[in-house]
């Protein structure tokens, strides 16, 4: 059997006396676009965290491609492209020059040639000498994902890719999210809150709800499961409104 | 190439990039040009006065000729002293602001630190950029300031003044460097940067104003009759709290040690090179000591410090 992309187990986060993940256990395989919905404060930015190895778990465990997020953190920091919401770069520097530092710290040899077809896959190679300072907010969030393929990863984490974008950012991202899933079977782990987005790039998706994860499976049996509600963004606001009520947390849907 | 280095690297890329940085340090050379310009105008009227003093003298056919007063080169930088005790304190805070408490802000730390790097790595890194940052431009000011006696002054220093102006740059890097590495730990340590750049400029004022003041305060006045004309003049004399008290603050030290190197203290002609290298070694001592302490504290607290990657 395949070692999957992503696997946690019973993963949790507190801080303090606030359980920010709870005993997430969750299998994403190679080759997904999973998208992780969920409300403010969800725990989704810091699902993300513990799967960068940005932070340690409070209990439980989580593999990237088997290697653990915690005793083999250097392997998944390898394995691993992180952009984080809002990107900042230096702004001072130009983009070969971010580029070139962030492929350094990740060993990338020939960093040059390496940033050449990064800024070629963006479909920009004249970004090139151009300083950060003077980009958009789209164009800085191209240049963060660009910086996170640099070392090749075989999954690219994603925190909220399009937020704050304009419609025309928001799909050139989008376009190349699949482009790196289809072309490089990148798998894609992405937070997202524009359920739209999701709908249209993911293969599979989970939802947060404080800190529990409520649904996972694959988009198209996550609409079976829910046949009289048309869109994603219907079932996510229904699954809403049921945490709500119940005031408890129902059994996860075909977490695997 | 080694992590640390490249990163250190980019610091120094970086700040030569960065326009307050390129202000201040314009300011700085800017200042020393002003400094030199006014010391040299000054040196050149005391020795004006003199020689129309002698020459009036001379004409009026005295037989005592007053010798001629004891003018050394470098007192014209005096000025260096005080140009680093401020302007260099607040270009190695900024310095140190931007080295990590920006990056935290912004999300950039996360970047560096979701890749292979160790934190210690990235510490020394930023540590390794910034001192050699301050370096440089002390190196600028030492180079500027040489040149500027030879252009404005119209004095060529001896081998022995560019040493000890070399000295007090490296005391200048010493003081600097406890100014970088508070900011530097400050950021470790709290999460608003906003808050770091006041509790850094506080701290500063605190240890390069109110501590001189205060050990002002505990010093006794001793009466000195005037020869000439039989006045009592009050002098101001140290006390053992009042120099207890001046210990504590570095700007103390730098100003100390620049007065005898730079020879505008009183009495700094008469002092042995002996007694000089001495005193130097152990300002240089007491100015490491605090960064030491800083950049100690500042490894212990971010190797555990998982706030920076908590989402404010």
């Amino acid at each position: 059997m395949t070692t999957p992309a992503i696997e946690t187990h019973e993963l949790t986060r507190k801080y303090g006396e606030k359980t920010a993940v709870d005993h997430l256990t969750l299998t994403v395989p190679r080759g997904e676009i999973f998208g992780f919905l969920g409300h403010n404060g969800a725990g989704k930015t810091t699902t993300i965290s513990l799967l960068t190895t940005l932070l340690l778990p409070t209990s439980g465990s989580a593999q990237i491609f088997g290697d653990d997020v915690v005793q083999q953190n250097r392997a998944v920091r390898q394995r691993i492209g992180y952009v984080p919401e809002n990107v900042r770069l230096y702004n001072d520097l130009t983009v070969a020059e971010n580029l070139r530092f962030l492929g350094e710290l990740s060993g990338v040899q020939n960093a040059d040639g390496r940033l050449a077809e990064v800024l070629q896959l963006l479909e920009h190679p004249e970004w090139r000498d151009w300083r950060v300072g003077t980009f958009s907010k789209g164009m800085r969030q191209r240049i963060g994902i660009a910086q996170a393929l640099l070392h090749q990863p075989a999954v690219l984490f994603l925190d909220e890719p399009a937020s704050g974008l304009d419609p025309e950012g928001q799909r050139a991202i989008g376009d190349l999210i699949v482009r790196l899933n289809h072309e490089f079977g990148i798998t894609i782990f992405m937070n997202t809150h524009q359920l739209s987005e999701a709908a249209k790039l993911c293969t599979s998706i989970g939802i947060m709800n404080h800190g529990r994860l409520v649904v996972a499976d694959t988009l198209a049996n996550v609409m079976r499961r829910f046949p009289d509600t048309p869109s994603l963004e219907e079932i996510y606001l229904q699954v809403e409104r049921r945490e709500a009520q119940n005031g408890r947390v129902p059994a996860a849907v075909g977490v695997a | 190439m080694n992590t640390s280095l490249i990163i250190a690297r980019k610091e120094f890329r970086a700040a030569f990039r960065n326009r307050l940085f390129l202000t201040i340090t314009l300011l700085f050379l800017g200042l020393s040009i002003l400094s030199v310009y006014i010391g040299s105008t000054t040196k050149r009227a005391e020795m004006r006065i003199y020689n129309e003093t002698v020459a009036s003298l001379q004409a009026e056919g005295a037989a005592v000729i007053p010798t001629a007063p004891e003018i050394h080169t470098l007192t014209i930088l005096s000025n260096l002293t005080e140009y680093v005790a401020i302007v260099g304190a607040i270009l190695a805070v900024i310095l140190g602001y931007n080295a990590l408490i920006e990056e935290k802000e912004s999300g950039g730390l996360k970047l560096i630190l979701s890749r292979p790097v160790y934190r210690d790595q990235l510490l020394i890194g930023k540590l390794l950029g910034n001192t050699a940052v301050i370096a440089t431009l002390l190196a600028l000011v030492f180079i500027f300031n040489l040149v500027l006696l030879v252009i404005i002054g119209g004095i060529w220093p001896t081998v022995g003044e560019a040493a000890r102006l070399l000295t007090f740059t490296v005391i200048a890097l010493a003081y600097m460097l406890i100014f970088l590495t508070v900011s530097m730990f400050l950021s470790i340590r709290l999460n608003n940067g906003a808050t770091v750049f006041l509790i850094s400029l506080t701290l500063w004022v605190l240890v390069s104003f109110v501590v001189p003041q205060m050990a002002d305060a505990m010093m006794t006045n001793s009466s000195v009759v005037n020869s000439i004309n039989g006045a009592i003049n009050q002098i101001p004399q140290d006390t053992a709290v009042s120099q207890a008290i001046n210990y504590l603050s570095p700007t103390w030290h730098l100003r100390n040690i620049g007065g005898q190197l730079l020879q505008f203290a009183p009495g700094s002609g008469v002092i042995s090179a002996g007694t000089l290298v001495g005193h130097t070694l152990a300002t240089l001592l007491v100015l490491l000591a605090p960064t030491a302490a800083f950049i100690a504290a500042g490894f212990n607290v971010f190797q555990r410090n998982e706030t920076l990657v908590l989402e404010s």
